[in-house]
C-alpha cells in the first residue's frame, strides 16, 4: 500500500503528518528545502486520511502491484458536509461518487 | 542514558483515544467536569484507530422488539455457547443511547418513512460514516479532557494490584511522561500483526484490521499481572481477497450468498443444522476454508443479480468505509454486476470486539487490577461489539471510573480529586521508564551484527505464530506439538529481544509494538494449549481435539502473569447462565 506525493502541489503544511494514524510521513531536509516524504510505503493501511485533509490535493494512494493492477486512480474532493469520489478506469472511463 | 521525565498528576488517564477512548472521555468530562481527563493517543485522535477510513453501518442496535436478553441470546449462539452474558446486557443496556447521541451530534444516519433507523438485518442500521472519526474527536477536544497526541502509553505504574499510573512517551519531543492518575482506562483496541498476514512485501499492511492496533493495552496489563480471557477465542474475518476489505456489505447489505469454484451454496448445503448463510461467525469462515482446503474453492460471494445502481449504491458504502475497494475492482477490471467477488479468511487477530479476547471485567468494566478499566476491543467476555457496543463500554467504564474517584474524593474531604502524590510511584515508574527507552541506547552495547530491527523481530514472530499455532498455511489448525514449537520459538525470541535496537523515536514505538505482541502471542499459545477442545471451527480449531467439550470445556480459560515471577498461571472461571433458553439457538 503506498501513497504518492506531487511535491509540485505540496504545499508543506504538515497536515499529513499529523494525521496519518500510522505516523507514515516526515519532514526531510533535502537540497532544495524540507519537504515531506512518506516514511516506509508498504506500512500505509490506505485509510485515505491523509489524502482527504490533503489542501493542495497533492497526495494519491496507489495499491500495491502484487494486489492490483496499475492504472486506476481514485480521488476524494470535500464538498460541504460530504464527499465527490472521481474514479478514473484503466481505460480512461471516469465515474463519480457522492458520500 | 539519563532523560528528563515530566512527572504529571490526574484524575483519570484514557490509553488509546479510538472508538471507545473517545467515547469514554467524552462521558468521563460529561459525569463531572471538574475531572482532569487526560487521553493519550500514539496517533492522533482525528484519525486513529479502527475508523481511520470511516464505517458505513453500525452493527449493533436494538431495533424496536429487540431487548437486551435477545440480544444475549443471540449473540450467545454466535459464540457457540460460551459468552459473559452478563457483560452482553450491560452493553446492550447503554448501546442505542450512544448511537442516539453521536447521532445529534452530526453523523448522518438513514430513515425509513416513519422516522425509524432503516434496518439493515437484524441489529445494523446504515450510516454515512466516511468522518465519523473526526466527528468523535472534535466532541473529545470539546468535552476539555486533555488530550495528548503522539505520545504513547509504553506501560502501566501498578502496586499491590492497584493502578497507579503510566509511563508514556511523546514521539515528536522524546519526553518522557510519568503519570500518576486516580484510575485508568484502557482503550487501545485489538492485535493485528501477530500471524503471518495473507499478503507480503509492500502490501503486508493490506489488512482487514487496524495494522496499527498492536495490544499495547493486552501487554501492559499482562506485564501489570491482570486477568485476560479466551485468547484463544481468536477473530478471522471473511473478507474481500487480497484487498481485505469486508464482506458484511455484501452479504447484509446486498443480499450476496458464498458459493464454491462449482457454484455450489455450500454454506446451506453443508451447515443447514447451523443456520447455512446464518450460521454462526465463526462457521460462516470455517465453511470457505474447508471448502479451500478440500479443494472445492476459490469461493465466492455473488452480488450478480444487483442491477448497476445497486453496484454504485454498494460502492458508495464502500468509499464510506474501505475506499480501496473501489479502486481495486477497478484497477482489477471486477464488477461485482457480473462477476463473482472471490472470499477468503484473513489471518488470525485477537480482538474484545468482534470475539471476547481481552481483560477480564467486571459488570462495571474494572479489571483485576483496582482501579484500571478496559473497554473496546481490549476488554474480553463479550464478542458482537462492533463500533456502538465499544462506545457502550466506554460510557460503563467511564462512569465507573468516574464514581470510583468521586468516592475516593469524598473521603479524602479535598476539593479536587487529584490524589497526592504516591510514595513509590517515582521509583515504579523509573523502572517502567528504564524498560521503555532501552532500545534506544543498544547501539553501543550490542554489536552491530547482532542488532535487530523491529521489523526482523515482527517477521519472525509472524512466521512462528503461522506455522506453528494455527495460521494461514496451516487452515488455522493447530495442535498441542506444533504449539510445543511455538513456545520455543517464542522463548527464545523473547530471549533476543535484549539485541532490539531502535533509532529514533518512532522506531522505539515499532520496538516496543512488537515486544507487546509477542507477550500477547506468548499468552495466546498457553490459551490455545489449555483449551483441550473445538469451540469455534477455525477462529480456534485443535486438531487433536477436534470436537465440543460442554462436559469439560464449558468454562472461561483465563490467565494471569505474576508480575513478580514471571510465571504464566491458567485459571479457569465458570460459565454462567443469566438469559434462559438454549445456548445454541438464537
Amino acid at each position: 500500500m503506498a501513497v504518492v506525493i506531487d511535491q509540485t502541489k505540496c504545499e508543506a503544511c504538515g497536515g499529513c503528518v499529523n494525521t496519518c494514524p500510522g505516523d507514515l510521513f516526515c519532514w526531510v531536509d533535502g537540497l532544495t528545502g524540507t519537504t515531506v516524504q512518506p516514511r516506509e510505503a508498504s506500512e500505509c493501511w490506505d485509510c485515505l486520511a491523509c489524502v482527504k485533509q490533503c489542501p493542495g490535493g497533492a497526495i494519491t494512494t496507489r495499491l500495491p502491484f502484487s494486489i492490483a493492477g496499475t492504472g486506476a486512480t481514485l480521488m476524494p474532493r470535500k464538498e460541504n458536509e460530504g464527499w465527490i469520489w472521481t474514479l478514473r478506469y484503466p481505460d480512461g472511463t471516469v465515474e463519480t461518487y457522492t458520500t | 542514558m539519563k532523560r528528563p521525565v515530566q512527572h504529571v498528576v490526574t484524575d483519570l488517564v484514557v490509553i488509546g483515544g479510538g472508538t471507545a477512548g473517545c467515547m469514554a472521555a467524552i462521558e468521563a468530562k460529561s459525569k463531572d467536569p471538574n475531572l482532569d481527563v487526560l487521553v493519550l493517543e500514539k496517533a492522533d485522535i482525528d484519525r486513529s484507530g479502527c475508523l481511520a477510513a470511516g464505517m458505513n453501518a453500525i452493527n449493533l442496535y436494538l431495533h424496536p422488539g429487540e431487548t437486551p436478553e435477545s440480544l444475549a441470546r443471540y449473540v450467545r449462539q454466535d459464540a457457540m455457547g460460551l459468552v459473559r452474558e452478563d457483560l452482553i446486557v450491560s452493553m446492550a443496556e447503554h448501546v442505542n443511547e450512544t448511537v442516539h447521541l453521536v447521532e445529534e451530534w452530526g453523523l448522518p444516519i438513514a430513515k425509513d418513512s416513519k422516522g425509524h433507523y432503516q434496518q439493515r438485518g437484524r441489529w445494523n442500521i446504515k450510516i454515512r460514516g466516511g468522518d465519523l472519526k473526526p466527528l468523535l474527536a472534535r466532541k473529545t477536544q470539546e468535552s476539555g479532557a486533555n488530550i495528548l497526541n503522539r505520545t504513547f502509553a509504553s506501560g502501566l505504574v501498578v502496586r499491590d494490584n492497584k493502578v497507579l499510573g503510566c509511563v508514556a512517551l511523546d514521539k515528536r519531543t522524546g519526553d518522557i511522561l510519568a503519570i500518576e492518575a486516580g484510575a485508568v482506562i484502557v482503550t487501545t483496541g485489538g492485535a493485528a500483526g501477530i500471524y503471518r498476514p495473507n499478503n507480503d512485501g509492500d502490501a503486508h499492511h493490506k489488512m482487514w484490521y487496524s495494522p496499527f492496533n498492536t495490544g499495547a493495552g493486552y501487554a501492559m496489563g499482562i506485564r501489570a499481572g491482570a486477568e485476560m480471557t479466551s485468547f484463544e477465542m481468536r477473530f478471522i474475518a471473511l473478507r474481500v481477497k487480497d484487498i481485505l476489505t469486508p464482506t458484511g456489505t455484501l452479504a447484509l447489505g446486498f443480499g450476496a450468498k458464498q458459493v464454491n469454484a462449482a457454484g455450489e451454496a455450500f454454506m446451506e448445503k453443508r451447515f443447514p443444522h447451523m443456520g447455512g448463510n446464518s450460521a454462526p461467525t465463526c462457521l460462516r469462515v470455517y465453511g470457505p476454508t474447508v471448502e479451500n482446503m478440500e479443494g472445492r474453492g476459490p469461493c465466492f460471494m455473488d452480488a450478480t443479480h444487483l442491477t448497476q445502481e445497486e453496484v454504485r449504491s454498494l460502492k458508495s458504502s464502500y468509499l464510506n468505509m474501505y475506499p480501496d475497494t473501489v479502486l481495486f475492482w477497478a484497477a482489477n477490471d471486477i464488477d461485482p454486476a457480473t462477476d463473482l467477488i472471490e472470499v477468503c479468511g484473513t489471518e488470525p487477530y485477537l480482538v474484545g470486539g468482534h470475539a471476547q479476547a481481552g481483560y477480564w471485567v467486571s459488570d462495571d468494566r474494572q479489571t483485576s487490577i483496582e482501579g484500571l478499566y478496559a473497554a473496546g476491543d481490549v476488554a474480553g467476555g463479550t464478542p458482537y461489539k462492533f463500533v456502538s457496543g465499544c462506545w457502550a463500554e466506554g460510557v460503563i467504564a467511564a462512569s465507573s471510573a468516574a464514581a470510583q474517584l468521586r468516592r475516593k474524593r469524598n473521603r479524602s474531604r479535598t476539593v479536587a480529586a487529584t490524589p497526592r502524590p504516591v510514595a513509590g510511584f517515582r521509583e515504579l515508574a523509573a523502572l517502567e521508564i528504564a524498560r521503555l527507552i532501552e532500545p534506544l541506547s543498544r547501539h553501543n552495547s550490542v554489536a552491530r551484527e547482532c542488532q535487530v530491527t523491529p521489523k526482523e523481530a515482527e517477521a519472525r514472530l509472524q512466521k512462528v505464530m503461522d506455522e506453528y499455532a494455527g495460521g494461514l498455511s496451516t487452515y488455522y489448525h493447530y495442535s498441542g506439538a506444533g504449539l510445543d514449537r511455538a513456545r520455543q520459538e517464542l522463548e527464545r525470541l523473547n530471549r533476543q529481544l535484549k539485541s532490539l535496537v531502535a533509532d529514533d523515536f518512532h522506531q522505539l514505538m515499532l520496538a516496543h509494538e512488537v515486544i507487546d505482541r509477542i507477550e500477547v502471542s506468548r499468552v495466546l499459545v498457553e490459551h490455545l494449549d489449555y483449551r483441550q477442545e473445538t469451540r469455534w471451527p477455525a477462529f480456534q480449531s485443535r486438531s487433536d481435539y477436534p470436537f465440543r467439550d460442554d462436559r469439560h470445556w464449558l468454562k472461561f480459560v483465563n490467565s494471569r502473569r505474576d508480575p513478580d515471577t514471571g510465571d504464566l498461571v491458567m485459571i479457569t472461571r465458570p460459565y454462567e447462565q443469566m438469559v434462559p433458553g438454549d445456548r445454541y439457538l438464537p
